[in-house]
């Protein structure tokens, strides 16, 4: 497994192996490649009998849960959760008119108004990507979705979760296996067709649920603002917290610096997408390349402006498709954890330093938020073997270790840009 | 580097959907993209105009609909000199919003703002969902410049951005809005405006400051 792992840090890694199934070991929905026969259709049955179970709590209609036999959505795993028998159900209250409270008829239709919202951004996923058009893969994005929002209403739904979502389901979909189709249909276990159970079409969603799940167990906090960051944020009026020398001149004195910088750090505490987009900046980019912070930091572009895009959608906005399934493999296979999201971030700052450097503060921004594509054969990420040292080497670029990188990237103008960025493959946790 | 007298910030917003990100396309790009990518976080966009024989540059931050932006970046509302607050006329809820909206752009912005509501994708005059009437009325009863504009189709979209930055310049020439308070989203730009134009008070503030 360590050796697929590092594999998958390569760029050639994706054109030759199957990815939705590179995904689900590198994301440990499937648990590593030790007794695959007995412990794959574990893993498989447990979570997709999770899904289907909670498909049939969330999504399916209530006439639906009454009487499973009137359509074909008859769940194909046995679960604990069974329709519910008409027998036992007062109907006074189980029937779309009712407007008691514990109808559930109630719940549905004040769902269908949040699955409108889903929906509503689930038709604008990728459009360069003809898949995400058809009417089934957005039905299939929307109801795993919202099944999430349901089990977290908490955090429910917040926009750019269907852009992590959709890649993971586009790669489970494309591998899937349709029983009889020329292969095995015996569904016995056995060597010979535990791949194509692996692969089995009807569980696509389930997959793919999975697999989000996985991902959003470290993303979800990127999508939290909670109520105290509303707070903090009023006290942050323009007139008295405006970081930086331009600014300090309009600041008229009403709050003091320390103030108004523990309202700063009161601000991240709460907003876990501001405390690592802060991170990335002031304490990793600082010490990589000090230089390129402090012009950054002189021209008042806060980390978050492009920050928050870059991490919550993992790069989607930033790279061509191929080029984030890539970067995604890589990152996935680097640890589930996701522990490189940070590095990464630093690495695309120090790619483009040097057009960087040049720039005024709304050339940045043009750089920084239209990030220049990637060119030449490679791509995303690359891996040029085992290196020396730790990812926090204090010189830029060349110098970095060995393990991911970004790159390269070809500069018009002075060469500089072709220098790869590296990042180590054995990156410290993340913040 | 493109010369410029002054620079004005301004900021989009709206419910989500609304058009806000075609519309700042279509004013810097001078395009249509009828699958607009849903923004995540803001958007920044910048295009040079010219009001009053002076070139403007504007700089224009597109937010989310469904962020609340204010509470994670400072530098959003920090000075904005003007906003676009978007809804959609075929969209009676994005409508029904703008009070809300409102609510955030007077409660976190400069108290000068000048803010122009646009009813967009007046394309869709079959669909239409609110009226014409009905936008001006909310604009006069709170003080609001009104425009129907189609990001699809163009018509207004230049209009609605240089009209505001023609109430912004007004402002300035009439000594409203501080240039050297960055708060006010007015910065000079590399080449001066003629300052004998401006009020005595504000020119010496001016001076000091350059």
């Amino acid at each position: 497994m360590t050796t697929l792992r590092e594999l998958g840090q390569t760029s050639q890694y994706t054109e030759q192996h199957l990815l939705s199934v590179s995904w689900k070991l590198f994301l440990e929905y499937l648990p590593g490649l030790d007794d695959i026969h007995l412990l794959w259709p574990e893993a498989l049955h447990k979570e997709r009998s999770h899904y289907e179970r909670l498909h049939m709590k969330y999504i399916i209609e209530p006439s639906q849960q009454l009487n499973p036999s009137s359509d074909d959505q008859v769940s194909p795993i046995e679960g604990p959760t069974r329709p519910i028998s008409p027998s036992v159900v007062d109907l006074s209250i189980h029937n779309p008119l009712s407007l008691a409270q514990d109808s559930p008829w109630q719940q549905y239709f004040q769902d269908n108004e949040l699955k409108a919202i889903i929906q509503r951004d689930v038709e604008r996923t990728f459009p360069d990507q003809p898949c995400f058009n058809q009417p089934d893969a957005q039905r299939a994005i929307t109801d795993i979705l919202f099944v999430y929002c349901k089990m977290h209403q908490d955090t429910s739904y917040r926009q750019g979760m269907h852009e992590l979502l959709a890649p993971l389901w586009k790669a489970v979909n494309e591998d899937r296996f349709h029983r009889g189709t020329g292969f095995p249909s015996d569904p016995v276990v056995s060597q010979d067709n535990i791949i194509f159970q692996v692969l089995d079409a009807r569980y696509v969603d389930h997959d793919a649920f999975a697999l989000f799940c996985r991902i959003m167990r470290v993303a979800r906090p990127w999508f939290e603002v909670s109520d105290v960051a509303r707070n903090a944020s009023a006290n942050l009026r323009p007139r008295t917290a405006l970081p930086g020398a331009g600014s300090d001149r309009s600041a008229g004195g009403t709050i003091s610096d320390s103030l108004r910088y523990l309202k700063i750090a009161e601000l991240s505490r709460a907003t876990p997408i501001l405390a690592k987009c802060n991170h990335i900046f002031y304490s990793l980019l600082k010490r990589v390349d000090p230089s390129l912070f402090q012009h950054l930091e002189s021209l008042e572009i806060e980390p978050q402006l492009y920050g928050i895009r870059w991490i919550r959608l993992l790069w989607g906005r930033e790279f061509p498709f191929d080029d984030l399934v890539t970067l995604w493999t890589a990152l996935f296979a680097h640890d589930p954890n996701l522990v490189a999201v940070e590095w990464v971030c630093v690495a695309m700052l120090i790619r483009i330093r040097h057009l960087l450097l040049e720039g005024d503060y709304s050339t940045c921004l043009q750089h920084i938020m239209r990030y220049p594509p990637l060119t030449g054969p490679g791509t995303a990420v690359s891996s040029p073997g085992d290196g020396e040292g730790g990812p926090l080497h204090p010189t830029p670029p060349a110098t970095q270790p060995a393990g991911c990188h970004i790159g390269p990237y070809h500069s018009n103008q002075d060469g500089a840009g072709d220098q790869p960025v590296q990042l180590g493959s054995r990156f410290p946790a993340g913040h | 580097m493109a010369s410029y007298a002054y620079l004005f910030k301004y900021i989009i917003i709206g419910d989500t959907g609304v058009g806000k990100s075609c519309l700042l396309l279509q004013f810097t790009d001078n395009r249509f993209q009828p699958a607009h990518d849903l923004t995540i976080g803001v958007e920044f966009g910048a295009r040079i105009v010219t009001v009053g024989q002076k070139r403007i540059k504007l700089q224009i931050w597109d937010t989310a609909g469904q962020e609340s932006f204010r509470s994670i970046t400072r530098s959003y509302y920090r000075g904005a000199a003007g906003a676009l607050l978007v809804y959609d006329i075929t969209r009676r809820d994005t409508f029904d919003h703008l009070a809300t909206w409102l609510e955030d752009a007077r409660k976190y912005s400069n108290a000068n703002i000048t803010i122009m509501l646009i009813g967009n994708k007046c394309d869709l005059e079959a669909k239409r969902a609110v009226s014409r009437e009905e936008g001006e009325s909310f604009a006069r009863e709170n003080g609001l410049f009104f425009i129907e504009t189609s990001a699809k189709t163009a018509a207004n979209v230049e209009e609605a951005f240089v009209h505001t930055a023609a109430d912004i310049h007004d402002k300035i020439q009439a000594g409203v809005l501080d240039v050297t308070n960055e708060s006010s989203g007015i910065k000079l730009g590399p080449t001066q405006p003629n300052l004998s134009s401006f009020p005595s008070g504000s020119a010496e503030t001016v001076r000091g400051c350059c």
